[in-house]
């Protein structure tokens, strides 16, 4: 039997499309949060919560030969200038006229100062800014194989998979939670002030099947989600509008605000990657 | 790397890539003990952890508090610093105080992990427990706050509520030692 090789034509044009949209949102997401960081930058003086006389105790290479250099950017008012240069960085990226130099620079700095700053102390942080970090980081990897269409590829798929797989383990987690199962878990995180809703709780507090179908939709939810991959174009589509509504939800309801643009900015690679939305799946 | 010539560039891309993806899905251990550190929480920054809120998402709030020792040996009362704000539709799209407040409760968090790994002994708590960075982070917090002004050395507590579920009783979860401030801070560091 004869082997025949298909030769997979790659649209450079909607690859190039789909990474501009990553930019631009993963953009957004570093530019909010480097912003949120200047306007509470009074967190980084001495004695405050994010002072670096005491995040710097957390390593022995942050208070030996490195300390003073490391200072200068970690301690005030180095650590603005680092948020300041992030912010114009951040807005290079959501540029459209901006050269691929410059963004070239901006995504490395902002990949390279997103290791640093969490490196610095994880405290204050959370999960949508580790998804920044791989956004970020692969995005500055897409730029140093700017010649290379299946490189390219790859940096969009590994966003794609990352995105998918914290769905999807996110699901299964929950999905061996008694409390997840039962609803408990969704009435007993709103009535927290720290990530809950007074407003929420007290519509939860006293209909437990209304938490229930709440904890079991966001089970099913999370867990279908990785299924935008291979699913036909209009639950694709479900999917993904049913990601987003989640993350706004999130945002109002228990102020994860971040999570929105961080998450969102690895859409356009999964449409890229899904079977139904992208690579040329309108032609034929 | 760029270029023609992208081949062997390549090859190892996808290998950084493919380690990537693999050590992240190797990282997801779904029953991990919370109360532990593990070596997964050390690769905190190249490893995510995609859980979100499960297996056992928070269930309380933690409160920071803070009272004074007088000259006279005397303590004032306990209260309440770092608290949460009230959620408001801002929040959604900006939201500053947010990492204040979950500062507030990584360190928190670290610090009753910390407590939980090294045990209470029979004098007392670990020795390392003071300074350890959690520890220090909120001591240096709290020190740093207004005292008394005849305060000569001060004390945080840490407790767990409820939240908006009033009827669920704060717990005191947390008693750190009396430490110096003020000219008493001044003169033992001199």
């Amino acid at each position: 039997m004869a082997l025949t090789r298909t030769r997979t034509v790659i649209d450079r044009a909607e690859q190039d499309r789909a990474l501009r949209r990553v930019e631009a949102l993963t953009g957004l997401g570093a530019a909010v949060s480097s912003l949120e960081y200047l306007a509470s930058s009074k967190d980084f003086d001495r004695g405050e919560l994010l002072s670096w006389d005491t995040a710097r105790t957390r390593y022995r290479w942050m208070t030996g030969r490195l300390e003073k250099a490391l200072g200068t950017v970690f301690d005030k008012p180095g650590v603005q200038v680092l948020f300041g240069a992030r912010v114009l960085a951040a807005a290079t990226l959501m540029n459209s006229a901006a050269t691929e130099r410059a963004k070239t620079a901006a995504a490395t700095y902002l990949a390279g100062t997103n290791f640093a700053v969490h490196a610095r102390s994880p405290y204050g942080s959370d999960g949508s800014e580790t998804v920044l970090t791989i956004s970020l980081t692969t995005l500055t990897l897409s730029k140093l194989f700017a010649n290379d269409p299946k490189a390219r590829q790859a940096c969009l798929w590994f966003i794609a998979a990352q995105s998918c797989l914290s769905y999807g383990i996110a699901g299964v987690a929950k999905l061996i939670s008694p409390v997840w199962r039962d609803g408990s878990a969704v009435r007993d995180i709103f009535r927290t002030r720290m990530f809950g809703h007074r407003l929420a709780f007290s519509a939860l507090r006293d209909r437990p099947r209304v938490a229930r179908a709440l904890g079991q939709a966001t089970i099913a939810g999370e867990m279908l989600f990785p299924l935008v991959l291979v699913a036909p174009k209009p639950v694709a589509r479900a999917l993904l509008g049913v990601g987003a509504s989640f993350h706004a939800g999130n945002a109002v309801f228990m102020g994860l605000n971040r999570f929105v643009w961080a998450f969102l900015g690895t859409y356009p690679a999964i449409v890229y990657c899904s079977r139904a939305l992208g690579r040329g799946s309108g032609r034929g | 790397m760029s270029g023609k010539g992208t081949a062997p560039g390549r090859g190892a891309l996808y290998g950084v890539l493919g380690a990537w993806f693999g050590l992240t899905v190797v990282g997801q251990k779904l029953y991990r003990d919370q109360r532990k550190q593990t070596i997964w929480d050390k690769l905190y920054l190249v490893i995510p952890d995609w859980r979100f809120f499960a297996p056992n998402p928070g269930i309380h709030d933690h409160h920071l508090l803070m009272r004074d020792q007088l000259a006279d040996g005397s303590l004032t009362a306990f209260r309440e610093i770092g608290g949460v704000q009230e959620r408001t539709l801002l929040h959604a799209v900006w939201h500053p105080h947010r990492r204040a407040e979950k500062t507030v409760f990584d360190s928190v968090a670290e610090l009753l992990r910390y407590v939980g790994q090294h045990g209470e002994g029979l004098n007392g708590p670990d020795p390392s427990l003071q300074l350890s960075v959690p520890y220090l982070t909120l001591l240096s917090y709290v020190t740093s706050r207004e005292h008394h002004p005849d305060a000569v050395r001060t004390q945080f507590l840490i407790a767990v509520s409820g939240g908006y579920e009033e009827e669920d009783e704060p717990t005191m979860v947390f008693l750190s030692e009396l430490h110096a401030v003020g000219a008493a801070a001044k003169g033992r560091a001199s």
